[in-house]
């Protein structure tokens, strides 16, 4: 009766446009008020103790060194870096959004952020080079959406905490669906462009520019690797890693490439500590929410739900899919993530899903959600970027739509895709 | 007021980003003095997650002044302008209520951890609920703010920003 209560108040707040965090505090309150067998000092509780973990301060830290990464100029350099490795296949700079926003991924880890970095800078070169405008947008927003999965991401440190999984197997877990993906959304570029319904490619890089494109890209593309070689190698954990990320970022953007001044790093650590705390307040509001979920008995409620209409994992893993589709669109990434998760995850390890599979799948079809038309957070930041009418790009978008559900499927269908790697680094 | 307000925002970023700053340093420090100088610290971890939380308190107050708190806008935008006011009024009154039961809520909290003291740092564990009480109360007054701003007609000052997400 609770559960209903909480879910069924909480979704009317939010429809109403309270904030996330705040309209669980108040369903939460509502819901001890007539419940009357809960202290209200458990919301206090968990706003405080909520972040009270050492995996969350990766949040900041890596929002910190991204933002710092592309204040640096390294936008310019990535994209060139991919311009003459694919350039020249046919769909020529689609190839190289896709490609390019690896990079990007490997260095940034808000996903948000990456996509107003590569469809500000990617846009006018995809128009350049022939791409309409809703092609293009569209095609930025499916790259995005697979960017998601390439390591670091906060998603991942969030879930990796809240969850209970390793950060670091999650990140190694993401690799492979990612590339997956990148593949598909490339496969399906060079497909439309035989087909003559995409432009062609740009003419080959010499070799010469393809050494000074690689040159250039060295010191960002120095990121991912000190990030993975220290968590890999036993150096440090990933908030550590995430803080020495901050460090070579600052060194990168001062004394190197000598764009970063003192008030615009100052900025940057105001902007990182306002969105730490607007997904800090949801932590601590969910995790208090959840609690209430969980003595209410909701987890073992759903899970008889699920078994009773399947006992099937993978029927189980697609409304899973299905359901964090629509919250990824509706609640933007992370909140969605803090909300379920905790809910469904004991479900999924009734019903012998690795714990691993679960949370990576679903922050993965949470990044094709942030891009489902008409509601997507990260398509409507792309599309008021780049100026492209919503309708335009849900249009464009639909093959590349199409193409990151089927590969949802294949990762849900092959569990192996995402845990073979962790389980070859022995997690 | 907005003025004075203006100022505490500030002040809050200041600190806000302050204290990102040091647990970023402490950090290192800490990787520095375990692989090179075979040293262990033993109170980074509680006081950096302890500055982070802080960050988190304050930062959430900096975030509902710029209106950065992520939320759910796709009725609310359907809504003619008179509706839409009516509504962002009925969500500040309930985003009150939320900072009104987190400050409630908390001084229980203060009270019970008052005596508990971290292992490595000379501090009380009721430092926590001290800030979530200081977020919820700057939250609480930047609502009020919002509300008086909306009554009397005019935008709240994050509003233009926000148009473009």
């Amino acid at each position: 009766m609770a559960s209903l209560l909480l879910i069924s108040g909480f979704t009317g707040l939010i429809l109403i446009g309270v904030p996330i965090a705040f309209a669980m505090v108040v369903a939460v309150a509502v819901a001890i008020f007539l419940g009357g067998t809960m202290p209200l000092a458990i919301i206090g509780q968990r706003m405080g103790s909520g972040v009270e973990n050492f995996t969350f301060l990766a949040v900041p830290l890596f929002i910190l060194a991204g933002t710092i990464m592309e204040h640096s100029g390294i936008s310019r350099r990535l994209v060139n870096l991919g311009r003459v490795l694919v350039g020249h296949l046919p769909g020529g700079m689609g190839q190289v959004v896709i490609v390019s926003e690896i990079f990007f991924s490997g260095i940034s880890g808000a996903s948000l952020s990456d996509a107003s970095a590569i469809g500000s800078l990617m846009h006018p070169a995809l128009r350049r080079s022939g791409y309409q405008a809703g092609q293009a947008t569209g095609l930025v927003a499916a790259a995005c959406a697979m960017g998601v999965l390439i390591p670091p991401c906060l998603a991942m440190v969030v879930m990796g905490a809240v969850a209970g999984v390793s950060v670091t197997a999650l990140f190694i877990a993401g690799l492979v669906p990612g590339l997956i993906m990148a593949l598909a959304l490339m496969v399906l570029v060079y497909v439309q462009a035989r087909r003559g319904t995409l432009p062609g490619g740009e003419a080959a890089a010499s070799w010469r520019e393809t050494f000074v494109a690689m040159r250039e890209s060295v010191i960002p593309l120095m990121m991912p690797v000190i990030i993975f070689g220290g968590i890999l190698g036993g150096i440090f954990s990933p908030t550590e890693a995430a803080a020495v990320a901050v460090l070579y970022a600052l060194i990168v953007g001062v004394l190197v490439y000598r764009e970063i001044t003192l008030r615009s790093f100052y900025d940057m650590l105001v902007e990182t500590a306002k969105v730490t705390g607007a997904v800090g307040v949801i932590v601590g509001a969910a995790s208090g929410f959840s609690v209430l979920l969980a003595l209410d008995g909701a987890p073992v409620s759903i899970a008889a739900a699920v078994e009773a209409l399947s006992s099937d994992p993978i029927v189980f893993l697609i409304v899973v899919n299905l359901l964090f589709l629509l919250f990824g669109a509706l609640l933007d990434g992370i909140p969605a993530l803090l909300l379920f998760v905790p809910i469904l995850l004991p479900v999924a390890t009734t019903l012998g899903i690795d714990p691993l599979h679960f949370t990576l799948l679903s922050i993965a079809s949470l990044g094709v959600g942030m891009i489902l038309p008409p509601i997507g957070i990260m398509l409507l930041v792309i599309c008021s970027i780049t100026n492209t009418p919503i309708a335009e790009a849900s249009r464009a978008m639909m093959p590349y739509l199409a193409i990151l559900l089927v590969c949802l499927l294949v990762i849900i269908a092959f569990p192996w895709t995402v845990v073979a790697l962790p389980r070859a680094f022995g997690f | 007021m907005t003025q004075a307000l203006d100022w505490l925002e500030r002040l809050i970023g200041f600190v806000a980003a302050m204290l990102v700053l040091a647990f970023t340093v402490i950090i290192l420090v800490d990787v520095v003095c375990r692989y090179w100088l075979l040293y262990s610290l033993s109170w980074p971890a509680e006081l950096t997650i302890l500055l982070f939380q802080w960050t988190c308190f304050l930062g959430a107050a900096l975030a509902l002044r710029r209106g950065a708190h992520f939320g759910l806008d796709i009725l609310v935008s359907m809504l003619s302008p008179r509706q839409r006011t009516a509504g962002a009024l009925l969500s500040l009154l309930l985003v009150g209520a939320a900072n009104v039961v987190i400050i409630v809520a908390c001084v229980p909290m203060i009270r019970k951890a008052q005596y508990s003291i971290y292992p490595t740092l000379p501090l009380s564990h009721a430092i926590v609920y001290y800030g979530v009480l200081a977020s919820a109360v700057l939250m609480l007054v930047f609502t009020v703010e919002q509300g008086v701003l909306r009554l009397r007609g005019e935008a709240p000052r994050h509003e233009p920003a926000a148009e473009g997400v």
